[in-house]
């Protein structure tokens, strides 16, 4: 069968790439696309490892097929820092020590971006069912959530 | 008391160096990586939680379109053989006695004059009795027992040992 041609934009640059018809969305970023930063922990929707944002909604990339990204925008852990710049939530993992060996990382980060986005005053409680779908097998969860907890006080505090 | 005032490190917080590459998504796993002509390997684990492997049948994965190889133990073995490597078995955990094969010490795999001795080590808790009653004999080529220090007869043996009622295979 005829590879399908998709086009769409990632990280606001526009992109375009082939795929197979059942390539799923996360098949197509770390192959073709080359953007690796997406995790596959399980592929069935359970681990998180794969979050990217679909016109800013927080999807599993492994359960979207690649296809459906024609038109759409898509966000990954790719496009949160600017530059050399990191996002405040980046900042703030690394600075609370809120990863350890990475694979829950990029996930956890594009889903507490989204988190913020919707709520930028989420309560502790708030934070930790955001964060379900988002398995981590390192760090018992306490430094993430305190991490995203910070994050939100000090980027209300910096847009005042 | 000595304070030490200067140290770097201690009750300091600090930064992964490994972080900025994890939380921007840069940082290369085993998994992100690609070479020339790369394939792609997958395990197949059991889907049972306790259980006997009798047979593996592989012939629909080997005519799935694009499968490259399906490998078990038998390739493993088969592989092994072909290549001559001498497995030089000692056991850690066996308790000496008398007629047990095992050295306490294993011969250099040099002394063995073949360029592809490996040595394996063959875990024989005394626990798993029904395995470990007939260790010197199941790991011997020849199926005979010697007195330990014979390292003229004992330490050859081939890789069929491998099917040996060992829980593990075996092998580690």
């Amino acid at each position: 069968m005829a590879k399908l041609h998709v086009s769409t934009t990632i990280n606001g640059e526009p992109a375009e790439f082939l795929c197979e018809p059942g390539d799923t969305m996360l098949d197509a970023l770390r192959g073709p696309l080359g953007l690796t930063g997406s995790k596959e922990g399980c592929a069935s929707g359970d681990c998180g490892a794969c979050s990217i944002t679909l016109d800013d909604r927080l999807v599993c990339s492994c359960l979207m097929l690649a296809a459906e990204a024609e038109g759409r925008h898509v966000g990954t852990i790719e496009g949160m820092a600017h530059g050399d710049k990191l996002h405040p939530l980046q900042q703030k993992f690394l600075e609370m020590a809120a990863l350890q060996c990475g694979i829950c990382t990029s996930g956890m980060l594009v889903a507490s971006d989204a988190l913020l986005r919707k709520n930028p005053r989420p309560s502790e409680e708030e934070v930790r069912y955001w964060l379900a779908g988002n398995l981590c097998r390192c760090t018992g969860y306490d430094k993430i959530v305190r991490a995203v907890l910070e994050t939100a006080t000090e980027m209300r505090e910096a847009a005042q | 008391m000595n304070v030490i005032t200067n140290n770097k490190w201690i009750g300091q917080r600090t930064i992964r160096p490994d972080g900025v590459d994890k939380v921007t998504g840069r940082a290369a796993f085993a998994a992100d990586t690609t070479m020339p002509g790369m394939i792609w390997g997958k395990v197949k684990r059991s889907p049972h939680p306790h259980a006997r492997i009798k047979s593996i049948d592989t012939s629909a994965a080997k005519r799935m379109p694009g499968v490259h190889c399906v490998v078990t133990a038998d390739d493993i073995r088969n592989h092994a053989a072909s290549r001559e490597i001498t497995i030089w078995a000692y056991n850690d955990f066996c308790p000496p006695s008398p007629g047990c094969a095992f050295p306490q010490d294993p011969p250099p795999p040099s002394s063995s004059g073949i360029g592809y001795a490996a040595v394996w080590q063959f875990a024989q808790s005394p626990r798993r009795k029904e395995f470990t009653a007939h260790c010197p004999a199941s790991y011997h080529k020849d199926g005979n027992c010697y007195a330990p220090g014979d390292i003229a007869h004992a330490w050859f043996l081939d890789v069929n040992s491998a099917a040996s009622p060992d829980p593990s295979g075996g092998v580690r």
